[in-house]
């Protein structure tokens, strides 16, 4: 059992009380039922938690969502916001894959008209859209091309006729965030990233033809273009690749040698981290634009492919086919929000390492389409059972920063996943259960097959029930793609 | 510490492939240097990831000249990687500071590192 001190507050939330540990600056708050608590108390997830309570300048509470899981320094599924004067910025709180986050498409396609041409279409989209390990993009930038993905962003690729420009409008940001500076992203970075925009990457990377499965809120999803049980869908999730994590890598290190400096003293070294105000962390939040910019510029394009895929199975124009995007949320990620602290407005800096931004009705920074229904959430599952799509909440704001789950969180290994399911054809079962996988490997398929997951369907609902978000539609998967 | 590093980078590319695949056909020579040796260690492994990552690069043979608490230098041996020849277990992000530790025990030096794969 893990040493964590925890206070009930609610049914949804447990408290890691601040005088826990030597160093926390605030409390922790984590979202989770009861049953999720028995499986948590044994992770050290808990006490990364109570880690992050210790960095400089940070607000309120370290908080873990509902999907928290053991991360690298940081959990994953935790938030973090810092003030701007006394507070810090952690890549670690960012993670490898900066932006990493998830695209849906929505289309006037039923179950019925996609179930015949299946494999195909899952073939067809394994060929448009680069895979894997190393896999390489059908794109060869030019340098100066880079500099222009890593500035624009999703603006980028629609300038380049790879996307339509209402896909921008719902796009987190506008698919671009200000202030990048190319010239200071590494040559290494570059070299990582250039050939591999428009890839989808490995690990839990993933591409996913759905089928909406149920609703629960008809007139709310009726505002994304989602009318009934049956209708076809798409998600997207991958990030910005090699870039990223070059950049995350980077700038590490230059925090792990700043520390001193700064008399930043922390309980794991992976939390290394600088002033907002200081050169290391200007010159984090500058490059880290770059990669964010760079994983929308990717998704964008990816989501084009997927378009081009249906046109080329189902012979007709992606308009006629009604392929719209959603929404395309980012869930690892620091931004600047204001936020209200103590009935003060204050400027934030907001660390999301796998947690979903979840802004409410009528919030200035979300779509206009959306103000009156708030921001779509997009949480995928596993590839054999289902992902949900949800709405932000007013409450969330309070509760934390406006932040709710990004998936179902692993509860085994990859490792531990591989060992279990040796000698299983996770392709041909998953196909007797009606989902068509085309995989790269097929031990990269084992690590991810659904009982190395927590079902995302629990993780909704305590999200749902804490008021973290409100959940409105659930889709299951009918062809897969993965690296 | 010369063998630490070198098993240490056998064991990145022993996730990656299986490292009987890999032919020395061609050698580099690596340097790294970082604020002390738990930290070389990392940016040793990260030298790895991104000759892997950038160039489709797996070394098999690590000949490690020198090892100073800030600075690493070695002669390795490898080769491009081949779809055809070397099955492909997993990417690799980057090796992490989380619970990074080397010690010193009765039969040499042991280092716990974790990978972001």
């Amino acid at each position: 059992m893990s040493k964590v001190k925890l206070n009930r507050l609610d049914d949804y939330r447990w408290e890691i009380p601040q005088d826990y540990k030597p160093g926390m600056r605030v409390p922790g708050i984590v979202f989770a039922d009861d049953d999720m608590m028995e499986t948590l108390k044994t992770d050290p997830a808990l006490e990364q938690v109570a880690n992050v309570a210790c960095l400089p300048g940070i607000v309120k509470a370290s908080y873990a969502m509902p999907d928290i899981h053991w991360g690298y320094g940081f959990p994953i599924g935790g938030v973090a916001a810092t003030t701007m004067d006394e507070g810090v910025i952690s890549p670690g709180g960012v993670g490898f894959d900066i932006n990493c986050g998830v695209r849906m498409l929505r289309t006037d396609m039923t179950l019925g008209d996609v179930k015949p041409k299946m494999d195909k279409l899952v073939e067809t989209l394994f060929a448009n859209i680069p895979t894997g390990v190393g896999a390489k993009g059908r794109l060869r930038l030019s340098s100066d091309e880079l500099d222009e993905v890593m500035m624009k962003g999703a603006r980028w690729a629609i300038g380049k006729g790879l996307g339509d420009k209402d896909d921008l409008a719902v796009t987190e940001e506008h698919g671009v965030i200000t202030g990048g500076d190319v010239s200071l992203v590494s040559d290494r970075a570059r070299a990582r990233g250039a050939p591999q925009l428009g890839t989808l990457g490995s690990g839990n990377h993933f591409l996913e033809v759905q089928a909406v499965d149920e609703i629960y809120e008809p007139a709310i999803v009726a505002a994304m273009g989602i009318t009934e049980p049956g209708q076809v869908t798409v998600l997207i999730h991958c990030g910005s690749r090699g870039l990223g994590h070059q950049i995350c890598d980077d700038y590490l290190k230059v925090m792990d040698s700043a520390q001193k400096k700064y008399g930043i003293s922390l309980p794991d070294r992976q939390l290394a981290c600088a002033p907002l105000s200081s050169q290391e962390g200007q010159d984090y939040l500058a490059s880290l634009a770059c990669a964010a910019n760079f994983a929308w510029a990717n998704r964008q394009i990816i989501a084009h492919w997927v378009r081009k895929s249906f046109e080329a199975v189902f012979e007709k124009s992606w308009g006629t086919l009604g392929i719209r995007q959603i929404y395309d949320v980012a869930h690892n990620i620091a931004k600047m929000e204001m936020h209200e602290i103590d009935g003060k407005r204050m400027k934030l800096c907001v660390h999301r390492k796998g947690a979903t931004r979840s802004f409410p009705p009528h919030s200035r920074f979300i779509p206009e389409r959306y103000a009156e229904i708030g921001q779509p959430v997009l949480v995928p599952g596993d590839m054999g059972r289902y992902s949900f799509i949800g709405v932000g909440t007013p409450e969330a704001m309070g509760l934390s920063f406006g932040s709710a789950c990004h998936g179902a969180g692993r509860q085994q290994s990859r490792g531990q996943s591989k060992r279990e399911l040796k000698g299983h054809d996770l392709a041909k079962e998953l196909r007797e259960q009606g989902v068509v996988v085309k995989a790269m490997t097929r031990v990269g398929l084992l690590e991810e097959a659904s009982s190395a997951y927590k079902d995302v369907a629990k993780v909704m609902r305590v999200a749902h029930k804490a008021g973290l978000v409100k959940r409105v539609a659930r889709m299951r998967p009918l062809g897969v793609i993965k690296g | 510490m010369r063998e630490l590093f070198a098993n240490a980078a056998r064991a990145l590319f022993s996730i990656v492939t299986d490292v009987k695949t890999i032919r020395a056909a061609e050698k580099r020579t690596i340097t790294a240097e970082a604020v002390d040796r738990e930290a070389l260690l990392v940016a040793w492994l990260n030298e790895f990831i991104f000759l892997f990552d950038s160039e489709q690069r797996l070394f098999s043979r690590f000949d490690v000249r020198a090892v100073s608490k800030t600075k690493v230098r070695a002669v390795v041996y490898g080769e491009r990687a081949e779809p055809s020849r070397h099955p492909i277990k997993t990417g690799l992000k980057s090796a992490t500071y989380h619970q990074l530790k080397i010690t010193k025990g009765p039969k040499g030096y042991r280092a716990r590192l974790i990978l972001d794969v």
